[in-house]
């Protein structure tokens, strides 16, 4: 039988010629050396059967019988039978970062061709990349300082979904950095806030919020549904937790941490054979070592840098273009105007990211992390050491915080010793005085507490809340920070 | 942008005319868009005639290329094919053509159709960008296996 496509080049055309033979392989060549034009489409250069052309005998492909040494009767049907085959020529890239993102049913619309028009014309992104940046789905854990600038600028780079986790509401001190807020957002859910000015942004964005703390109970079930993680955080029990989250799940953990002048940025993501958080911070810092944003100041500009590294790194993971910076920790120093590079190693042994990791299941990162709900030390109240005083009680003031920050508001009449200077000062203290030390909120002031009882000092107590507490309770005419 | 409004190709080079009904050109269109990002294929039945074909019938065939392939691959199974075209012939019509999609690249046979390709039968091409067919072309390989030209293609109400 020959195929309609082959008739032409048969001697009259005919559907079915009639030969016989011992094989296939004879049926095959007496048929070609009566129709000499049909060899060119049946038979390579070599003499081989073109890979598009199946040879059938009896309904059975020759290739499940004996191939073309297939024996044949008389009366048997060989069937020259096409295989059609083809495709376009466009060899995709496949972006092995998230390998899944282009059987998602998404596509760029022509009314926001213009929107994009920038990036379309990018070979390196082009229609594709939009539409992967469109597919994609990054969760930002925490719009503060970080996750003020890369939120923005994913949503109007076109990212499809964005989701935000952050239980925390605008305060002043915020806003000198996280440029999500305005001055009357203050007291506001930041996830709420976030979303509204996200969607000003870009409308065709989805949002998620979550207003709830990252805990070992919810992470996986949140990341699960997200292709990249931007770790926006600033303390240690949320980066080991998303840290873990991130390699049990296989997803790619876009990191960074910013300190006054100094901003770090890197992406952990062992799937693809990089090193994990654990492989650079095996253990976390003792408690009180490393000071927060909050504790320790930040300038202002240095997110804005910091989160769009991340938000950049987000990005080519979503065109799956360029070099990551997997196994690379980038490290900007704005007072120099440095960025130095330093290897990451992933380690062998990592207890989350190894072959044989120990760590299989989300742990309790508060006790990990050795952070104490509250000091267990004796504490007063604002009010209350205001009462006290008022009613004339000898009772000596503490101040365990840094020169500058006593240059900014301090309670009249208190001594300053910061905190680091205590044990070498601590002579300068009477054990037989009652003392209340306080700080900015109260947390250097509970383990300056604790250290004092520890050394005998029985009338020591801690102010709680600060001088934070005792400006906004006590003395308002005090100023804040 | 709908079906009817798709480009169509209006390139001729050769002397050859694939003639198609407007609903077959709507039904390769869904089709294409319907499996959009990855390539569609399907077989032309109808009659060969003097110098042209005359589809009057459109089958869908499933894409037996593996699945990761599928955005810029297509194969027909030849038991399909087979089978289609034994139920075709029966009724007295013959395998004119073939059409396929290319998803996100321009209406025109790659490399990979030429040398896959089959004499005689029209090879229409369905460009599919963003879920949207926008240009149809059809084409016939040359006799030598060369390559690939135009074909002069008529839409009939």
């Amino acid at each position: 039988m020959i195929p309609t496509a082959l008739r032409q080049y048969t001697e009259g055309s005919k559907p079915q010629i009639e030969v016989s033979a011992d094989t296939v392989s004879q049926a095959l060549s007496k048929l070609l050396s009566d129709n000499k034009k049909l060899a060119v489409h049946i038979f390579d250069e070599n003499g081989k059967l073109r890979n598009f052309v199946n040879i059938f005998l009896n309904n059975e492909d020759i290739r499940h019988l004996e191939g073309e040494e297939t024996k044949v009767k008389e009366s048997d049907t060989i069937r020259i039978v096409p295989a059609i085959a083809g495709g376009s020529f466009t060899e995709k890239h496949e972006n092995k970062y998230i390998p899944d993102i282009d059987d998602r049913r998404v596509s760029i619309n022509p009314r926001e061709y213009r929107r994009y028009g920038r990036h379309l014309i990018i070979p390196e992104v082009g229609m594709e990349g939009q539409r992967r940046l469109k597919a994609a789905k990054v969760l930002v854990i925490g719009t503060g300082g970080l996750g003020s600038p890369s939120s923005l600028y994913l949503a109007a780079a076109g990212v499809g979904t964005l989701g935000l986790i952050d239980f925390d509401v605008v305060d002043e001190t915020n806003l000198h950095r996280q440029i999500l807020y305005t001055e009357k957002d203050v007291g506001r859910s930041k996830v709420q806030t976030a979303k509204e000015r996200l969607q000003l942004a870009n409308p065709n964005t989805q949002i998620k919020t979550y207003e709830e703390p990252l805990s070992s109970g919810n992470a996986l079930e949140i990341f699960k549904g997200y292709d990249v993680i931007v770790d926006g955080t600033d303390n240690f029990p949320t980066r080991y937790l998303t840290n873990d989250a991130c390699v049990m799940l296989g997803k790619p953990n876009v990191y960074a941490s910013i300190f006054r002048f100094e901003g770090q940025a890197t992406v952990f993501h062992p799937k693809v054979g990089g090193p994990c958080y654990r492989c650079l911070y095996p253990k976390p810092p003792p408690p009180g070592l490393v000071p927060s944003c909050a504790e320790g100041g930040v300038l202002g500009v240095l997110p804005g840098l910091v989160g769009l590294l991340q938000a950049t790194e987000t990005v080519k993971l979503i065109l799956g273009t360029g070099d990551p910076l997997i196994g690379r920790l980038l490290v900007y120093d704005a007072l120099s105007m440095t960025f130095e590079e330093l290897k990451i190693r992933k380690n062998p042994k990592c207890p989350v990211c190894s072959e044989n990791p120990e760590i299989t299941k989300l742990i309790d990162y508060e006790a990990f992390c050795g952070i104490q709900k509250e000091p267990d030390v004796a504490s007063v109240l604002p009010l209350q050491l205001s009462q006290e005083l008022k009613e004339g009680r000898e009772v000596k003031l503490l101040d365990v915080r840094e020169p500058h920050e006593w240059d900014i508001v301090h309670i009249n009449g208190s001594k300053l010793i910061p905190l680091r200077d205590l044990p070498e000062r601590v002579n300068e203290l009477d054990s037989a005085d009652e003392i209340v030390v306080y700080c900015h909120t109260g947390g250097r002031s509970a383990r300056a507490t604790d250290f004092l009882r520890g050394l005998g000092y029985k009338k020591v107590r801690n102010l709680e809340g600060g001088v934070e507490a005792w400006a906004t309770e006590v003395d308002t005419s005090l100023p804040r920070y | 942008m709908d079906a009817d409004s798709a480009r169509l190709g209006t390139d001729i080079n050769s002397e050859t005319e694939v003639i198609l009904l407007e609903e077959i050109v709507s039904e390769m269109h869904a089709h294409a868009i319907q499996t959009y990002p990855e390539e569609c294929c399907g077989l032309l039945l109808g009659h060969f005639e003097e110098r042209s074909k005359m589809v009057t019938e459109s089958r869908r065939m499933g894409n037996a290329f593996v699945k990761e392939e599928r955005y810029h691959r297509y194969t027909i199974d030849p038991k399909e094919f087979l089978s289609v075209e034994t139920e075709a012939e029966a009724r007295g019509l013959e395998v004119v053509g073939i059409y396929h999609s290319h998803p996100n690249a321009p209406a025109k046979p790659s490399q990979f159709d030429t040398s896959h390709a089959w004499p005689a039968l029209s090879y229409v091409v369905i460009e599919v960008r963003n879920a949207q067919a926008i240009d149809t072309r059809s084409w016939i390989l040359k006799d030598d296996r060369s390559e690939f030209v135009s074909e002069k293609m008529t839409i009939r109400k």
